[in-house]
């Protein structure tokens, strides 16, 4: 029994299961890059298939091909690919499986995305209410002038 | 850039001081269409920071051109007393370092770099440094203050100092003390491990720069590099005077 498991933790294989049911079959080593599910692996060691609740199957992919292929080169190519909003979503995953590369990686790309834009944008972005009053806002432009000049055009 | 962090005050009320948690600062001319917005973006932020109690990490300050003298003086007092610890700085050679920036028990490390050769030298390390934390010191083209001996010994009051990086640097003596004075740069520290001395003595082939020798004491050095190279004494560059006394490289 006990070579048997020797064996087999050399390659040995995980699965994990996106919210939306859909499966991966993925390498130890590869699944402990996420914080999360090595935690999980620590605490039920027999466990062979892991519940990702708030990960969707189409962003689970994207984060194990990361994993797999990340360096320089990938990282810089990798987030042109992707839309505003899964780049939400994949932040949201990547912190919730707790894989800091990633998290770097997808914040980076979206400050890029935001970079000079104004307020209205980026609040449609990250769905933010405006709640200031419109004298308080006018307050806070005015005393900020020098940083609302040169704005892109939304 | 620092707009785009400050402009997040306007997102919500939530946000409206978000932006002065953030422990790092980064602040350069080359974001800034005018140098007026650049000054008002300082003069800004130290007040709105001020208004509140928000700890400083890191200051990244880079201004190349003619700056407010006073603007620049106030960032520096409110990032002493912020407890700062990192300090990067690229000015312009007429600019004076404020003396908070040499009594701050917070900082471990500090650059600065200045960018324009000023024969005076106005931008220069005082006679004695109060930095109880600092590891790390990178010096470029900043003068050096030495006494009416023409003789300078900053670096022996900082007890954890590691590496230390002189690149270009300049004795400034007191106008009472002749140029012809041969004067001394001590290098002394019971701590340090690493000592980098760029000098090409460019400009010292300029008159009316002093003339002087750099004299080495440093216990727990490990490596000394000097202009490119480890330190030979049997090969020194022409006319550079160094002198490496009790180091546990002899």
């Amino acid at each position: 029994m006990a070579e048997e498991k020797s064996q087999a933790s050399s390659s040995k294989m995980l699965t994990l299961k996106a919210s939306d049911g859909v499966l991966f079959e993925v390498e130890l080593n590869i699944a402990k890059e996420m914080k999360t599910v090595q935690a999980y692996i620590d605490d039920c060691e027999d466990i062979e298939t892991i519940p990702i609740p708030n990960v969707l199957g189409k962003h689970l992919a994207i984060v194990i091909e990361y994993i797999k292929k990340t360096n320089e080169e990938y990282d810089a190519e990798f987030e042109k690919q992707w839309n505003m909003d899964d780049l939400q979503l994949l932040l949201l995953a990547a912190n919730y499986l707790n894989i800091s590369g990633l998290q770097e990686c997808l914040c980076k790309a979206i400050a890029k995305r935001i970079e000079n834009k104004s307020p209205e944008y980026v609040r449609k972005v990250f769905n933010i209410e405006n709640d200031h009053s419109p004298e308080e806002e006018a307050k806070l432009r005015k005393e900020y002038k020098w940083a609302f000049e040169g704005v892109d055009k939304d | 850039m620092i707009q785009d962090v400050v402009k997040t005050s306007v997102l919500s009320k939530r946000w409206k001081n978000l932006w002065k948690h953030l422990p790092h600062l980064k602040l350069n001319t080359s974001e800034f269409s005018k140098p007026l917005y650049f000054s008002e973006c300082v003069s800004g932020i130290v007040s709105s920071r001020s208004m509140g109690n928000y700890p400083l990490c890191t200051l990244d300050f880079n201004r190349h051109g003619s700056f407010q003298h006073k603007i620049f003086t106030e960032l520096i007092k409110h990032a002493m007393s912020n407890g700062l610890q990192h300090l990067n700085i690229v000015v312009p050679s007429n600019i004076g370092l404020p003396y908070s920036l040499f009594t701050c028990h917070s900082l471990t490390s500090i650059y600065i770099s200045v960018s324009m050769y000023d024969i005076k030298r106005r931008t220069r390390l005082p006679k004695h440094l109060d930095l109880p934390a600092l590891k790390n010191l990178h010096l470029d083209s900043v003068g050096i203050q030495a006494d009416h001996n023409g003789h300078a010994e900053p670096f022996s009051t900082c007890t954890e100092l590691t590496n230390l990086y002189i690149d270009e640097c300049v004795l400034v003596y007191p106008s009472s003390l002749p140029r012809k004075v041969e004067g001394k740069l001590n290098v002394t520290n019971a701590t340090l491990s690493n000592l980098t001395i760029k000098d090409a003595l460019t400009h010292k082939r300029m008159a009316p720069v002093p003339n002087y020798k750099y004299v080495i004491s440093t216990p727990k050095l490990i490596s000394f590099t000097l202009n490119g190279s480890p330190f030979l004494a049997s090969s020194l560059p022409e006319r550079l005077k160094v002198e490496l006394q009790s180091s546990s490289m002899t």
